[in-house]
């Protein structure tokens, strides 16, 4: 799987909010969850955002074939 | 039993100094009930007075502390009800008051609360997951699906423009090409022009008819490479059908066109291997050239066809169309639609030129010659509709007409005493009729005619694929009693194949060879080898063509025995024929 990035910018920027709003609640506020597992998954999806933020690489995306960034 | 996710906190206050009055009793008595069946407990706490004994009760319930809970009362109205927190836990209070009492109780929220509270929580999170999950899913799951479609949808447009043999384009391709190319003009400031090529392969139908078909379609996708190697990147090549292709190279002029169409004929010229047998394939060009030519896509194709058949009618391989090149093909379509008829209606009759033995110039036989007697258009030469027969894919019925014909004549020159054997021209092609020999056997029979008043000529040509197909008919028309020869001898590639392979009873040489017997010393020879080759073979050698007296002269002095030519006779009509020989028996 090739790493090509396949973002925009709005749709990196928004990923990125939502990355790191999700990984701080986590980190921070996850005893407010009580439940290991899900605190462990919100944090993967935290990650993962912020993975696309630094990358604007989204391997969702790259399965489905998706690509919201303008060819040039 | 105790009851230890619950319990309830009361305050009973009443004056110390009097008894306990009857309200009071029986307030209290309706707490201890409650806390029975409910599972509270309560707690008595006279004004003031609060004994261990009281507080013991009310902390077995809870180690809550509860003073801390109690500090967090609202102390509003007497009546009223509420809900504090304290801890991890909540508490629901409730006050009321009569004339001379009060009562607090307070309860922690039940086990329900908590639990609702529990998984609300999780569910909120679960579903928040679940949610984005299938969000993706559905993102991946529909861009799948439209891929798939997508693709569906290319290849369903590319069979519909292209070839499945070949993968070349087909013809709604290029019309849509020649559309794009030709009707959207208005960018360029150049003008368009460009020259459409229509090639027809010469070879298709007999590789087809004696290979097989997978032979056939292994020689349109080497044919279809061959030319695909030879265009350049804007020139565009597709299959119109069976073995027709187009190329439509734009901008390219009538004098450049011409030096591609020789590449193209050099190329198709190329023998190619089919069942180890090098084919020559041949092909038919014709050019039409836009706008100069034709200016509407339609004419265009038209004319590059009118131009192709010129050029497959006069065996040049390529052609320019020409003005007059429309008026042979309206001829030629009108024609080619009235052939059935002509078939049916017999109106394609067959004519007869004499054979001579030149010694004693006695008529020893007569060729039998195609002839259409058209409606309209008067008597056709074989050269006007052979071509039409061949690409109708009618040889073999034609072939079955004409010896139908001849044996049909034979039986009627019987019931007039007229003995003449009739020779009739076939092509290899024919012989592919693997019935052909019992068709001809039924004839005889049917008509009484013997077979050796049958003469078959072989019109030896290029054609010859599949000798072996060949040879075993022939042997079988031997075999029955026909006479064979060969016609147009020394022409074509494999005559002395044939002659070393078959029992050939008649050798017929090309009149090529006798027109400048003459002047030309090679011919001569030629000449004067075959009828040592025909002495030798023990068959008879008849010379075509023979147009005056000294030609007929020498060929005797050569000891040549037979021929026909315009100097005897020209191919003329039955009636005339059978006047003829009616008159020679009778002198």
């Amino acid at each position: 799987m090739k790493l090509t990035q396949n973002l925009n910018l709005i749709d990196r920027s928004a990923r990125g909010i939502i990355g790191v709003l999700v990984t701080l609640f986590a980190l921070f506020n996850g005893s407010y969850i009580e439940e290991p597992i899900i605190e462990i998954l919100l944090g993967i999806f935290g990650v993962l955002n912020l993975i696309s933020l630094f990358s604007g690489w989204c391997p969702v995306y790259q399965i489905a074939g998706l690509s919201t960034r303008s060819e040039r | 039993m105790e009851k230890q996710l619950s319990f309830i906190h009361s305050e009973l206050v009443h004056d110390q100094n009097n008894d306990i009055n009857q309200p009071f009793q029986e307030s209290v008595k309706w707490l201890i009930d409650k806390s029975e069946n409910t599972g509270l407990y309560v707690n008595i706490i006279p004004l003031k007075t609060v004994t261990d004994k009281h507080w013991q009760l009310a902390k077995k319930i809870s180690n809550t502390n509860l003073q801390e809970l109690l500090a967090k009362l609202p102390d509003v109205s007497p009546n009223d009800f509420g809900e504090i927190k304290s801890g991890d836990n909540n508490y629901l209070w409730y006050r009321f008051s009569g004339s001379d009492f009060k009562i607090l109780l307070i309860t922690e929220t039940t086990a329900l609360d908590k639990a609702m509270v529990y998984v609300s929580k999780r569910l909120l999170l679960v579903s928040a997951i679940v949610l984005w999950l299938v969000i993706w899913l559905a993102l991946a799951m529909s861009t799948q699906i439209i891929k798939r479609v997508e693709s569906k949808n290319k290849q369903l447009a590319k069979m519909a423009t292209h070839d499945s043999l070949t993968g070349l384009p087909n013809r709604l391709y290029l019309e849509e090409q020649l559309n794009q190319d030709l009707l959207n003009v208005s960018n360029q400031d150049i003008p368009m022009e460009g020259c459409l090529f229509m090639i027809d392969l010469d070879k298709f139908k007999e590789v087809n008819d004696s290979f097989g078909h997978s032979a056939g379609d292994f020689l349109l996708k080497e044919v279809a490479k061959r030319l695909t190697d030879l265009l350049t990147s804007n020139q565009l090549l597709v299959r119109v059908g069976g073995d027709e292709f187009i190329i439509w190279a734009p901008q390219l002029t009538i004098e450049d066109a011409q030096i591609v169409a020789k590449q193209l004929v050099k190329e198709c010229d190329e023998p190619i291997m089919i069942n180890k047998l090098a084919v020559n394939t041949g092909a038919s060009i014709g050019i039409a050239h836009y706008p100069s030519q034709a200016n509407t896509i339609e004419m265009l194709i038209v004319c590059a066809d009118t131009a192709m058949y010129k050029a497959k009618q006069m065996h040049i391989g390529w052609h320019l169309f020409d003005e007059l090149n429309i008026q042979d093909y309206k001829n030629r379509l009108s024609l080619r639609s009235e052939l059935n008829d002509a078939l049916l209606e017999r109106q394609i009759k067959l004519h007869y030129q004499p054979k001579l033995a030149l010694q004693t110039s006695d008529i020893v036989g007569v060729e039998a010659l195609a002839r259409w007697h058209h409606p309209q258009k008067g008597i056709l030469s074989p050269f006007h509709f052979i071509e039409l027969i061949e690409q109708s894919g009618r040889v073999q019925e034609f072939g079955r007409y004409i010896i139908r014909l001849a044996i049909e004549q034979l039986a009627q020159w019987k019931e007039l005493g007229i003995t003449m054997p009739i020779a009739v021209n076939l092509s290899p092609y024919n012989l592919l009729d693997l019935e052909l020999v019992d068709f001809i056997q039924q004839l005889l029979n049917k008509y009484d005619v013997s077979a050796n008043q049958l003469e078959i000529e072989l019109t030896e040509n290029e054609t010859s694929l599949n000798i072996d197909i060949i040879s075993v008919q022939l042997e079988k028309l031997s075999k029955i009693g026909v006479i064979l020869a060969i016609d147009d001898f020394g022409t074509g590639m494999s005559s002395l194949a044939y002659i070393a392979n078959l029992n050939v009873n008649v050798i017929k040489i090309d009149r090529a060879f006798i027109i400048d017997i003459l002047t030309n010393r090679k011919h001569k020879a030629i000449v004067a080898a075959t009828i040592r080759l025909s002495q030798a073979l023990n068959c008879k050698m008849v010379a075509e063509g023979i147009e005056d007296e000294e030609q007929l002269l020498l060929l005797m002095k050569m000891g040549c025995e037979f021929g026909q030519g315009y100097y005897f006779s020209k191919p003329i009509p039955i009636q005339e024929m059978t006047e003829q020989l009616n008159n020679t028996i009778q002198a």
